[in-house]
């Protein structure tokens, strides 16, 4: 398949997915042209993942805020290599049982496909096995700390106070109250 | 800032009161003492420069700013801080303040790691300590006299509990009076508080294990600071808690926050960076150190400084390897050393085992700041009655906390429905984790490698320690009890935890101690209850290195007071022309 292919079927279900129209960002975010370890098309596949993990919603997901970027950036440069090849080949493995249940990679997978998949790969339901579900466990790690370690991620999603003035040990939920990014 | 140029020297034939070699906890309050009471002073230390507030270059920066997130480069890490990188404090805020292990190794014997964690930087660790702050009482000095493992300390608690006081007002300890025999109340700043979660437990525990008590855990923070430390420049703890990253509020006790001012106010004081102790220089005729041989870390030149006094405070390691390397037809095994104890009975704290669970309910209960500390479990064991498997005791510290992103990974889940799942604070989980005693035993040891040496032809150090029967049997308690405490306060899904030796070998827990040990007898001890060697008077070692036991609580706070008292003791004896 044309990479340009997989870059429309991909802008085609993710829209489909979050139900609203792209923002430039996020388009912007996708058409990465050198990622540091991972190739062009896996870089795009970590990005439709770590977009499924944690969507767009009231806040930026995490492909608007270059997630997937990120985490190609910290395998490259803090991964050990066993955990770098894992990765890989877990993206691999993906690809591989979407092509073998559905006939096409991953990205070119009606979204309602892709998010079954993952149900699977999550709950570790065949054909996933327990590497598999660990793999889901190891990007999602990777998606999480992308993500709310971004701007966005840390000071619109969760509650984000660098110098809390000091400690009170009494502070009633409200509807308002999020976790504290820090 | 004008006084910058005028303390910093290199070459310089100028005689000095007092050498003091190290710059961290104890060299600090080394300095300030010696020069508050009149004495030309000259701090030595290994490491660069590094200014209060301007290089503390990984403070307050966003994580999104930071090139990895806070993460260390693999290679670099791999690289340059194999050890080090084990430290919970070690990221990339922080771990410039690191020492680097390719230019300084060390060795171990196969199969019995020791990891030694090392600040190498005007400062030392006193940027990078955990900062609890505990006095001992006499059930700690008089352990070794009571069990017969170690010799008997030539101190006890009214020996020191006014130099405590002392440096508890300059340093600022927060913490609340509890009236504990087992833990002598501080001059405190006031405590931190314990939040809905905790103070619950708290209830729950005093009350049905009395006389034990949670307490708040005791920190060199300044809560609400004097008017002597606001007029030195330190501010109130903002509860960021991310202290080693420096603190430009110095809000926390460190060298450059605390006792470096005030050594420098004196005007007496100069600092001589970049410059690493080769030897001590020992007269025989006089049977006086007169100096250190000094080797410059940039340079690789070397040359010498000369005083009245020495002070060893380059940490426990670190002195003991200068005084392993200043040998002399006298003292053919390291300075000092007649007793042939030097390098021996290293000890460090038993870590690495407790337990945790979840606390069901409170889900309309949250906090706000990061507590640079959590409630805490003073010693209970073996304070009256004996324990049948093992000797000494241990302390328990941890607190409660709601689950964030972090510990979401490997929950099931995705998607829109996980996202908000984050969004809102987790479930409530309480930890303790012990703290434990380690006996000193000759054969935990360390000795200069006969071959080996580091960038700067020091010969390296080798380092043999491991845990003894009496520590394993101890982990498994902590373990026992942190679970059965946790039980019966009704924490649910209890998980205990013991790591393993690869996990947390000794040293991991950073309060290395002894290897130049008090004692009342020059026979079997290094250093007499000044901290004085036995040997040779001119010549004290008032870091870790002089502890005869560990005891269970955090060190660093019975350190200061230590050299604060070895700091009178030496003044005086100069003055009296006994030195």
């Amino acid at each position: 398949m044309l990479q340009s292919e997989i870059r429309r079927a991909t802008l085609v279900s993710l829209a489909a997915l979050c139900g609203l129209a792209l923002s430039g960002e996020a388009l912007a975010a996708l058409s990465t042209p050198a990622p540091e370890l991972l190739t062009p098309e896996a870089l795009r596949l970590t990005g439709i993942l770590a977009e499924l993990i944690i969507p767009q919603t009231d806040t930026p997901g995490a492909l608007a805020v270059g997630a997937h970027k990120t985490i190609d950036h910290l395998l490259r440069a803090c991964a050990t290599p066993y955990d770098q090849q894992r990765f890989v080949a877990g993206l691999a493995r993906i690809d591989a049982v979407a092509a073998e249940q559905g006939g096409k990679r991953f990205a070119a997978l009606a979204p309602a496909r892709q998010v079954a998949l993952l149900h699977a790969l999550d709950g570790g339901a065949s054909p996933f096995t327990s590497a598999d579900r660990a793999f889901f466990s190891q990007l999602k790690s990777y998606t999480l700390f992308a993500y709310y370690t971004s701007e966005a991620g840390a000071t619109r999603e969760l509650a984000y106070l660098p110098i809390p003035g000091g400690y009170k040990g009494n502070v009633p939920v409200t509807r308002a109250t999020r976790t504290w990014a820090l | 800032m004008e006084a910058v140029s005028s303390f910093y020297i290199k070459d310089s034939s100028e005689p000095f009161d007092v050498i003091v070699v190290g710059s961290g906890i104890t060299g600090g309050w080394a300095a300030k003492e010696l020069c508050e009471r009149g004495l030309r002073t000259l701090m030595v230390e290994r490491g660069r420069p590094v200014e209060h507030r301007s290089d503390y270059i990984g403070e307050g920066i966003d994580p999104w700013k930071m090139p990895n997130r806070g993460l260390v480069d693999a290679k670099l890490s791999e690289e340059q801080f194999a050890e080090q990188r084990k430290c919970y404090a070690f990221d990339e805020h922080t771990k410039h303040f690191f020492n680097n292990d390719r230019d300084m190794p060390y060795s171990t014997p196969e199969g019995r790691p020791f990891s030694w964690i090392r600040g190498n930087q005007l400062g030392g660790k006193s940027l990078l300590w955990a900062r609890q702050s505990y006095r001992w009482s006499d059930l700690d000095f008089e352990a070794n006299a009571k069990d017969g493992h170690g010799v008997d300390w030539p101190i006890r608690y009214a020996d020191v509990a006014p130099w405590y006081s002392h440096v508890e007002r300059h340093a600022g300890i927060s913490g609340q009076r509890e009236n504990m025999a087992v833990l002598p109340d501080s001059e405190f700043l006031p405590a931190f508080e314990f939040n809905t979660v905790e103070a619950a437990l708290k209830k729950k525990f005093d009350a049905g294990f009395a006389p034990s008590r949670m307490i708040m855990g005791r920190c060199a923070h300044l809560t609400k600071p004097t008017e002597a430390q606001a007029a030195q420049g330190r501010g109130t703890c903002q509860a960021r808690n991310m202290c080693q990253r420096g603190c430009s509020f110095g809000a926390y006790f460190s060298t450059q926050s605390s006792t470096l001012p005030a050594a420098v106010a004196t005007g007496r004081l100069r600092i001589a960076t970049n410059s690493i102790v080769h030897s001590v220089i020992y007269d025989p005729k006089t049977n006086r150190a007169t100096g250190v041989r000094v080797i410059d870390s940039e340079t690789m030149q070397t040359r010498e400084y000369f005083a009245k006094v020495v002070f060893l405070c380059a940490s426990t390691l670190g002195s003991t390897q200068v005084l392993l390397n200043s040998t002399s037809s006298a003292f053919p095994t390291g300075l000092g050393n007649s007793s042939g104890v030097l390098g021996h009975y290293l000890m460090d704290h038993l870590y690495g085992a407790g337990a945790s669970g979840h606390v069901e309910g409170f889900e309309h209960d949250y906090y706000a700041g990061r507590r640079p500390t959590g409630p805490y479990i003073p010693r209970f064991r073996n304070v009256i009655d004996q324990h049948p498997h093992f000797l000494r005791g241990y302390s328990l510290s941890g607190g409660a906390e709601r689950e964030r992103w972090q510990e979401q990974a490997g929950k099931p889940g995705f998607g829109k429905d996980y996202k908000a799942m984050i969004r809102h604070p987790g479930a409530w989980r309480f930890s303790l984790h012990g703290s434990g005693e380690m006996l000193p035993r000759f054969e935990n040891m360390v000795s200069l490698h006969p071959t080996k040496t580091d960038k700067w032809g020091m010969p390296q150090l080798h380092i043999d320690c491991s845990f003894s029967d009496n520590d394993r049997k101890m982990q498994n308690d902590i373990a026992d009890t942190a679970a059965n405490i946790l039980e019966t306060l009704g924490v649910k899904n209890v998980h205990k935890e013991i790591k393993t030796l690869d996990q947390w070998p000794p040293g991991l827990s950073i309060h290395e101690m002894g290897t130049a040990r008090m004692g009342r007898d020059p026979r079997t001890s290094f250093l007499n209850g000044h901290n004085q060697s036995h040997d040779v008077p001119n010549l004290f070692v008032t870091d870790g290195a002089c502890m005869a036991s560990s005891a269970w609580q955090n060190p660093s706070l019975t350190f200061m007071a230590l050299t604060v008292r070895a700091c009178d003791y030496a003044a005086q004896q100069l003055k009296l022309g006994q030195l």
